[in-house]
Parts: C-alpha cells; structure tokens; sequence
C-alpha cells in the first residue's frame, strides 16, 4: 500500500509529510558524503601511482626524486581564490 | 514627483524607472557596476542600491561621483560626493597605481579595462601559449571560454570589466573520480612546461602569467565534461548541451588572434550566460541552482571548506585584533618540552605563538591554509627579531596531508605539533586528516599539544563572534585520536585557560604520542 493512501487523516499527513522530510535530508548528506569520495580516492591514486612505479623498481633516487615532485606542488594547491 | 539619482554613504538612490545596468565612476574611473533591477531595495518611492561590501572600507574622503548607462554611455548623474568626514580623495588603487574596480565575483581587482595595452597584448598572448600547451602537450581539446570567449564572439576584443582570462577543455571522461585524476595529471605538465600553476578545486586550476608591470594575471582552466548525460562546466554550470556543440573545435579572432573556441559558439555562449549573452552586462552574476552547486562543491571543492572566511579574516583588518603576545597555552607548553626541540605550528594563524616559540630558542614551522598567513607571520618576526620559516597546507586535501606527513615522517629527529584553536576550525574531514598527519609525523617520537574549546561553551558570546567554529567533546575527540591510533596522555579541561577579552570559554588541553611503546 502506497504510504499517502493511509495518511487519510491530516495529523497522519503532517507526520508522514514530516518523516519523509527527515528520511529526504538523510538521503541528501549521504549523497554529499559519497560525491566526495571521488575527489578523496582520487588524491589517494594520484599519490600512490606517482610513488609506486619507482618503490616497486627499488630505486630510492627516483623514489625520492617522485615524492619531491610531488611536495613541491603542496604550496601550489593550497587554496587560492579566483 | 518621481525619486533623482544621489549618491551618499548608504548607497545610490534611483528613480524607479531606471532597469538598465549603470556604471558608477570615481573621478572617471569605473569602480563597480549594478544592476538596478536585481541589486535595488526599498519601495518605488524610495529606491536604493547599497554599496558593495568591498568598496564599503574604502568609502571616507571625496570624489567626483558620476553614474552612466553600461551600453550607450549616457550620463545620468555627476557630483562631488563627500563620504564620511576625511576631506582626502578617495583613491582606489593598488600599490603600483593602477585603478581598482569590483568585479564579477564580487572582489576589488583591476581589470582588462585598467590593463595598459602591452599588457592586454601580453595576456592574449599568454592566453595562447596556455591554449597550445593544453592542446599539444596535453592532449587536451582546449578552447576559449566564459568571458574571453563572450569577448572574441561580440566584437573580437578582451571585455573591459573582466580581470581574469578563462579557458575550458572538454574532458574524455564521464566520472568525476576520472575528470579529478584527468586535472591534476594536466596541471602537472603545465608545471613541466614551466609554468606556475595554483589549483581550484578538482576540476580547474589557474595559470599565473607574469605582467611586465610587476603584477600576474591569472588564466583559468575550467575542466567541462558529461556526467550522466548532463554537460557541466565548472565553475556551477550543468544543463543539456550536445557534444557536438563542443567538438570538432572550430576558431574565433581575439585581439587579432586567432584562437580555439567550441564548435557553435553562439550555442555554448547562450548556455553559459543565457539567452541575453549579446547584451554586455558587467553587472552580471550567476545565479547557480543551490543543487548544481552542491553538486559541485561535493564532486570538486570539498578540499575549499571555509578557506575564503580564514583567508578574508588574515587578509583584513580584524586580524589586528588578535594578541601578538604568546597564549597561556603556548606557555604551557614550552614548559614541557625539551629546550630547542623542533616546533611544527598547525593553523598558526597570525603566528603570534609561532613566534613566542622561535624567540624561546625552538626552531618552528608556522603553518596555516590561507596563503594571507605569511606576509602577517614574517612581520611579526621581523618586528621581534627572529627567524620563522612558514609553509601552507591545507588539512581538508587528503592529498596534501599525505604528502606533508610522507616529507616530515622521512625526515629524522624529533619535533613536536602544537595546534591551538584548529580543531575548532576543522571539519570531521579535515580532524581526521589532522590526526593522520600527526600519525605520520611522530609515529617515532615527539608529542602532539592541541587546545580546543569545549561544547560547554557552544553558546556563549565570542570575541570574533562570526568567527567559524566547531565545538567538541573532549571524550569524542580521545576517542577519535585512539581510533587513529594516538594515546592521550595528558588531558586538561575547565576556564581560565584561554581568555579573550571579555570571553573566558571552557577549553581542552591535550598531550597526545603516536610513537608504538
């Protein structure tokens, strides 16, 4: 049975209106929290791929040399504004 | 009788009747445009447009106020106008000179209008190079977007009231994870092409092209792509647009150059600004569904939280208001580690601890996200005489975190963190990239001192009482830190530890080790 079918009477309403309202607000932040995994995975990938091809060679020079790279673009993504 | 222009501190009154976009000129320079429709208040009898909140600071002293039409260039309104009671001129300028005015997004600049022509030269041709590198280094299909595109389509040259030059590629892929890993991959060639790059968000990041007057201009690039059927260009823009729109690149004249532009771009400018984009508006602004924005914020700036508050709060005069003397806590801890031990200062702030420490003979860091940080944390050193080396890191970007703990932990030698006031600052994202950090960095010596205040003190009235702030528990908070693997080892809480002003808050003092015992 379809939940607006049993809210016949107005206070029904009121409290179903209500509790979808919650379960809406809900659905919303985790909808948020999953867009930002993206960008979090994404920064993970990109600091092990970058790390890993050089570590799984062994070469500490290049390793090193990789990882530097990398810390010299910290200061460059620090947020700016436009 | 129908209500005259006049100009005074509260604002330019207007007659009802006026809906065209009016630019208002400060002894004839142009410092901010409105547009009457959207930015009036009040009645028809008493219709006010209240000056913009960066021009406001700037409103004591007189000048010779005029008001004209955008489009024709009819003179509504001139007057010497007196703001406040200083009898200097107002100058809006910056150090070099060169006139300011407020732009589209709301922010004192200079602009293409107040660029010399060298320059506007120069700026194309940076435009170019910029272009060519993301098409033939990159691989990318780049092309001329926003307000450099608007410009080349309506009459072939840069618009006036813009201050930044925009360009937008179309991305290969369809997911935001991909569109991310796409941008930071670009951003790292354009670096090895030597250019300076500062990042946005996920999806664009800036080009600082150096002027020969001293000053840089930025060029944005702006990642476009479709996700789920719809076409999104960031900033906030999402709607229906066929690729075909886009691609195969076709070309437009800019300044006399001849550059990459979408394949229709009469079609991609209708879906960017409207179906008015013909009719030049320097008042325009977006107005973004809070939906598409949300979307957005989540997909591509969640690493952005609240930076523009800490970054506006170091960039402004309020920030004067904070003590330059040490903090009972900074005291505090000095008394418990070893003389000359390393001190890293996260969210240092204005440095005022940062620097009590380096005088106390304790090599520090100072460290914050908001690049405003650093001309206030070297004055104050200088002032005191001693050495402080800064940095910026930016605790919400898992990136940054990963990379700032893999430097310190390779480093050896012991150092300790001191974070006053950051985890109020910080969101459950960026605490949690905190205590990674610190993870990182001592997990084989030294301690972390952190001071917070209490949810005790939620409601009670603030010395910066706009300031963004997080209360916490205590007990969450070890609890938290032991999931991170931490162990508390000393815990304060109560008043009297930290008071500001009239503001005495409840406040926790932790001691936390990381090292595996």
């Amino acid at each position: 049975m379809r939940p607006w079918s049993r809210a016949g009477r107005p206070d029904e309403r009121d409290r179903l209106i209500e509790a979808l309202t919650r379960r809406v607000d809900a659905l919303e932040e985790s909808v948020q929290e999953n867009r930002r995994l993206n960008q979090r995975l994404a920064d993970v990938v990109d600091v092990v791929t970058e790390v890993l091809v050089p570590a799984a060679d062994r070469d500490d020079a290049r390793l090193q040399a990789a990882l530097q790279r990398l810390i010299d673009t910290l200061d460059a993504d620090a947020p700016t504004t436009h | 009788m129908a209500q005259q222009y006049a100009v005074d501190d509260t604002g330019i009154a207007v007659p009802d009747s006026l809906a065209e976009t009016v630019d208002v000129l400060f002894d004839g320079n142009r410092v901010w445009s409105f547009n009457p429709t959207r930015d009036a208040r009040g009645d028809r009898n008493s219709r006010v447009v209240p000056w913009p909140k960066p021009l406001r600071p700037h409103l004591e002293g007189v000048t010779e106020a005029a008001l004209v039409t955008h489009v024709d260039g009819r003179a509504l309104y001139s007057s010497e106008v007196r703001f406040g009671t200083a009898s200097r001129r107002i100058r809006l300028a910056d150090r070099d000179g060169n006139p300011l005015s407020v732009d589209k997004s709301g922010r004192l600049q200079r602009t293409f209008s107040n660029t010399h022509e060298a320059s506007r030269e120069l700026i194309v041709d940076a435009v170019d190079r910029v272009l060519r590198d993301l098409r033939e280094v990159c691989g990318l299909d780049a092309f001329l977007a926003y307000g450099c595109l608007l410009g080349a389509v309506r009459d072939g040259h840069m618009i006036g009231h813009d201050s930044d030059a925009d360009v937008s590629y179309l991305s290969r892929y369809t997911h935001p994870f991909d569109i991310i890993r796409e941008s930071y991959r670009v951003a790292r060639r354009m670096r090895q092409q030597g250019w300076t790059v500062a990042r946005m968000s996920g999806a664009d990041f800036k080009v600082w092209v150096p002027l020969p007057d001293g000053r840089r201009c930025g060029v944005d690039v702006f990642g476009a792509f479709h996700v789920g059927g719809w076409f999104h260009v960031m900033g906030s823009l999402r709607g229906h647009l066929d690729r075909s729109v886009v691609l195969p690149l076709s070309t437009v004249t800019l300044e006399g150059r001849e550059l990459p532009a979408p394949a229709r771009p009469e079609e991609f400018l209708a879906f960017t600004y409207g179906p008015g984009w013909r009719v030049p508006d320097p008042a325009f602004h977006f107005d973004h569904s809070r939906d598409d924005v949300r979307r957005m914020d989540a997909w591509f700036r969640a690493a952005r939280r609240r930076y523009r508050f800490w970054h506006d709060f170091y960039g402004s005069r309020r920030a004067a208001k904070v003590p330059t003397g040490p903090s009972p806590f900074a005291q505090w801890v000095e008394e418990r580690i070893q003389p000359g031990s390393r001190v890293l200062d996260v969210g240092c702030g204005t440095g005022r601890d940062a620097v009590w420490f380096a005088a106390q003979g304790h090599p520090v860091l100072a460290i914050d996200y908001a690049s405003t940080h650093r001309a206030i944390v070297a004055r104050l050193a200088k002032e005191q005489g001693v050495s402080v080396q800064t940095s910026m890191l930016n605790l919400e970007s898992l990136r940054a975190v990963l990379l700032a703990g893999a430097r310190w932990a390779h480093r050896g030698g012991r150092r300790h963190i001191y974070a006053r006031g950051l985890l109020d600052t910080l969101g459950p994202t960026g605490r949690a990239n905190f205590w990674r950090f610190a993870a990182m960095v001592q997990r084989r010596s030294g301690r972390t001192f952190v001071e917070f205040r209490t949810r005790t003190s939620e409601h009670e009235p603030t010395y910066f009482h706009t300031h963004l702030r997080t209360f916490l528990d205590p007990a969450e908070v070890v609890r938290e830190i032991e999931a991170y693997g931490g162990r508390v080892v000393n815990q304060v809480v109560g008043r009297d530890l930290a008071p500001l002003g009239f503001e005495n808050p409840e406040i926790c003092r932790l001691v936390v080790r990381w090292d595996q015992q």
